[in-house]
């Protein structure tokens, strides 16, 4: 059984799925429009561990964005968009939800989950 | 998928808790790789089979295990610390909810509730022992209240507790818990959270009044059920008068068949955290959009009464397989035992299945969200104190990476496998006369565990979705 546990632990430290960006801190630039507060199409961004992120969305109106875990807020507008500039240091799968500012709350910040996540932002291992 | 999304929008603007998982907080766990998922599972079907070879040779004594003491003092002064700051704790939670600010990062009551309360102790209760005997402010508080009653003349009514009711109290609760912490959008405000708990502390003390304090803790008392089934797991126990260490799990093999509202309660247990995690996958929000659909006309208590029916569709289809499986393990043996018997003596063998899929499913809402804790310490009201000079500390993603929790996961819902296995095989030992029937009931039990287990994997495996 120990030795079973130990090849499991073995296998899962080594996964499988190659990584095809090996160098830290590679730049990820990711571009995403929304239509209506609704992205057009895939919902999950996946960047790796320690990506340089750079991501920019467009939007049709006004809204302001904030991006869970990361907890970073960037209002685009028609005219300008959005810029996340952030070093993905974290792991995890982390929702994009609108800022709903008239939620009561005494900071402005949305309670968590009470809104629908725009996109995800998945930080794989390397 | 336009019509779709326009339904789920529809949905999530008609009740603003409806898309919401937990009580507080959000887990961020990436779902489980697929090389992981079919590692976890080969791991699972094989040592199934590696337990029940072992079984096919004779073995001695059944239901016995080795223990060692660890200690025969009792701490007198340790534990009446422990159980003023208990109380203290307790308090404290309540007092924040009503004066404190309403935003729930900034008051220390949800996060005392959800996070260090509900999975804090689960995990303590599971890897130690029974830390709830020690720290149950409810329990503590009463016994305090019963000691003054006696100077001034004033006890409590101390009725017979009504042998038909069984744990149904505990039961009732229990659901209502699990529908407040995935349904409630109350869970994250702080005086909603402290008007829940003195509903509560209204209930157990009313109770603990009418039938004594410990008939009521042992029928009524949910969490005192709930973390005492997850401390049969735990490596300490406190028996004759010692504090003993003895192998994980085995404080789970049966000394008496579970009544039929302890059974309930247990398959309650493992359906309601079963289908929290079920309710973050996309195939739920396909299920609850097409069960959602018809109901709309109602306008908006659709969307309670489509989460009741989830919450309530889960426990019923697991309890009446269980009770399949426990009809074919009874006929498999030989039917000498009535299925009472069967179905209460193989129950707390599902225990460590249940605790392993909590365990994998709060770790990452314990480790970031529980860090919380540590800036509240100094400003539980959320008035801009520095107690400790703690307050301006902000939880660190990077404790805890994905490759961790998925190995965690994984890890834990085989070993819990493993260790449901080997319960029911000791059960099946001790109610079977003979080794042929003993292993021939397992074959049932085995598949039900198997697939159960897998459902689990399953579910870790998805994207979690809100």
């Amino acid at each position: 059984m120990l030795a079973l546990a130990t090849a499991l632990f073995l296998s899962t430290a080594a996964p499988l799925e190659q990584s095809f960006v090996t160098q830290a801190q590679a730049p990820a630039s990711i571009e995403v429009t929304l239509k209506g507060g609704k992205v057009a199409g895939e919902r999950t961004i996946r960047v790796k561990r320690d990506d340089e992120v750079s991501l920019r969305i467009n939007s049709d109106r006004t809204i302001t964005l904030h991006l869970h875990g990361y907890d970073l807020e960037r209002t685009a507008a028609p005219d300008a968009p959005a810029i996340f500039n952030f070093t993905a240091r974290a792991t995890g799968r982390f929702p994009m939800e609108e800022h709903i500012s008239a939620s009561g709350s005494d900071t402005g910040k949305a309670s968590p989950g009470h809104a629908p996540a725009i996109l995800y932002l998945e930080v794989l291992p390397k | 998928m336009l019509h779709v999304f326009a339904l789920l929008t529809a949905l999530i603007a008609l009740a603003p808790g409806a898309a919401h998982a937990h009580g507080f907080g959000m887990r961020y766990d990436l779902p489980l790789p697929l090389d992981y998922f079919i590692w976890g599972g080969g791991a699972v079907v094989a040592l199934s089979f590696v337990i029940t070879a072992i079984f096919l040779r004779p073995h001695g004594r059944v239901g016995t295990y080795p223990s060692l003491v660890v200690t025969r003092r009792t701490f007198p002064i340790l534990t009446g610390a422990i159980r003023i700051f208990a109380a203290f704790v307790f308090i404290l939670t309540i007092v924040a909810g009503y004066i404190g600010a309403q935003n729930p990062y900034r008051n220390i009551s949800i996060v005392m509730v959800w996070v260090i309360a509900w999975v804090g102790i689960s995990y303590a209760s599971a890897f130690l022992g029974n830390v709830w005997a020690l720290i149950n402010p409810w329990r503590i508080i009463f016994a305090w209240a019963e000691r003054l009653g006696q100077r001034i003349g004033v006890r409590t009514l101390d009725l017979a507790y009504p042998a038909w009711l069984g744990t149904w109290p505990a039961f009732a609760q229990l659901f209502v818990f699990a529908w407040l912490e995935l349904n409630w959008p109350g869970s994250g405000v702080p005086t909603q959270v402290a008007t829940a708990l003195v509903a509560f502390t209204i209930l157990t003390w009313g109770g603990m009044y009418v039938f004594g304090r410990e008939a009521w803790a042992k029928n009524g008392g949910v969490f005192v059920i709930v973390f005492g089934l997850f401390a049969r797991f735990g490596i300490f126990e406190w028996k004759e008068g010692a504090l003993r260490l003895r192998p994980p799990a085995v404080g789970l093999i049966a000394e008496q068949p579970a009544s039929f509202s302890e059974m309930a309660f247990i398959i309650l247990m493992l359906a309601t955290v079963t289908y929290d995690g079920f309710t973050e996958t996309e195939l739920f929000q396909t299920l609850a959009l097409a069960l959602f659909e018809p109901l709309q006309g109602l306008g908006s208590i659709a969307v309670p009464i489509v989460s009741t029916i989830g919450l309530a569709a889960v426990p019923l289809i697991f309890i009446t397989a269980y009770l399949i499986v426990a009809m074919l393990v009874r006929r498999a043996g030989g039917g000498t035992h009535s299925l009472a018997t069967i179905a209460g003596s193989f129950v707390y063998s599902i225990v460590p299945i249940a605790i392993a899929y909590h365990l994998a499913h709060y770790l990452s809402l314990l480790i970031f969200e529980g860090q919380n804790v540590f800036a509240l310490i100094s400003d539980p009201f959320g008035y801009g104190w520095d107690l400790f000079g703690t307050a301006a500390y902000r939880p660190d993603l990077s404790v805890m990476n994905a490759e961790f929790l998925w190995f965690f996961s994984v890890t834990a819902i085989v070993l819990g496998h493993v260790a449901a296995v080997y319960l029911a095989h000791v059960e099946a030992v001790r109610l079977f006369a003979t080794r042929r029937a003993a292993l021939l009931s397992q074959v049932p039990m085995l598949v039900l565990m198997v697939g159960y287990t897998m459902v689990s994997l399953w579910i870790v495996a998805q994207p979690i979705v809100n």
